[in-house]
């Protein structure tokens, strides 16, 4: 069979079950969109879907948020500028910053010479301390 | 509250009657209600089989276009878009349980009443030989729905992708199949009648 014999075929047999047009039904349609629990007709489908009902909600979201901050007397935040800020403090100069970590690190080296070390490390050291006082003199002898 | 249905002078296009009626106007819906009954149901009864769900759910496609004519995109045709919507209703309607045998009151009289009656039977023995039950038969919805855009509405490739919700080359590719598909079935039915 060619196509167009085919596609001929199928025009046809459409043609051949088209139904009568039905005044009830038609009556019936019109009657179900009056009826439809979510159809107001007295706003048109496009007036109906421009409403912004989100606006009254974001009117009184803000004003919550407003009244909770009056209330609580929460004041923003005002940044500090500085020419170099430091990473962990942005209100406070790098070099200022920088001096206190330095005098923080002499004061602990001083409180506490091996603190910095690990453990072996401070075993190594207390051990050739250790020999330093028993044989100071044997060793002075050798030489 | 009363409705508050406008009355516009007569739109000529479906574009006019769609801003129409989507600004309100009741006798511009009726009208693309009217001029759309006849090819909504014909391609419904082809789709569904049975007049009763051809009719439910064209009212239910009419329904929906209703909520939605200010989402109707111009750029398309009317006809395209209604067929789009009848189409899905089409699908959903299958989809629903199987409890549609009985009818409003849960009897089965109206069935009894289609079985026994004589028109009937002579109506479905004609459908029998109509090629859109055979294609109803032995294509899938997809492909029936295509070929009967492109055949029975005669609308373009394009169209028909728009409603199906595929590309233009996949129609294209769907509806050779289909055709290639129903030819096979012809032939087969051809060859069981010489048979016979």
């Amino acid at each position: 069979m060619k196509p167009e014999t085919l596609a001929n075929r199928l025009k046809d047999d459409a043609a051949r079950g088209t139904p009568a047009f039905d005044s009830e039904l038609h009556e019936r349609v019109l009657a179900s969109v009056e009826r439809a629990p979510d159809v107001d007709l007295s706003i048109a489908p496009a007036e109906r879907n421009s409403i912004n009902w989100w606006l009254p909600l974001a009117l009184a979201a803000s004003i919550a948020l407003g009244v909770g901050i009056w209330i609580t007397g929460v004041k923003p935040a005002l940044p500090v500028v500085t020419k170099a800020p430091s990473l962990t403090l942005p209100n406070q100069l790098f070099s200022d910053r920088a001096a206190e970590i330095q005098k923080r690190l002499q004061t602990d080296i001083t409180a506490a010479p091996l603190a910095a070390l690990d453990h072996d490390t401070r075993a190594f050291t207390a051990f050739v301390a250790g020999q330093l006082d028993v044989f100071p003199l044997q060793q002075t002898k050798e030489r | 509250m009363p409705p508050v249905l406008k009355t516009n002078p007569a739109p000529t296009t479906d574009a006019d009657l769609v801003r129409a009626a989507a600004g309100g106007c009741r006798e511009s819906f009726a009208a693309l209600a009217l001029a759309y009954q006849v090819p909504l149901l014909r391609f419904l009864r082809q789709r569904l089989g049975a007049t009763e769900d051809a009719e439910d759910v064209f009212q239910e496609t009419m329904l929906a276009v209703h909520r939605n004519l200010d989402r109707y995109d111009d750029r398309w045709a009317f006809s395209t878009w209604v067929f789009t919507i009848a189409r899905r209703q089409a699908v959903s309607f299958q989809r629903r349980p199987r409890l549609r045998l009985a009818g409003g009151d849960g009897s089965l009289d109206h069935v009894a009443a289609r079985a026994s009656d004589p028109a009937g039977t002579v109506a479905r023995d004609d459908d029998a030989q109509n090629l859109w039950t055979v294609a109803r038969r032995a294509l899938s919805a997809d492909q029936f729905d295509i070929v009967w855009m492109h055949y029975a509405e005669q609308l373009s490739l394009d169209d028909v992708a728009k409603v199906v919700d595929k590309s233009s080359l996949s129609v294209r590719v769907a509806l050779y199949r289909a055709r290639q598909k129903l030819k096979r079935e012809l032939a087969r039915m051809d060859e069981k009648e010489g048979r016979l």
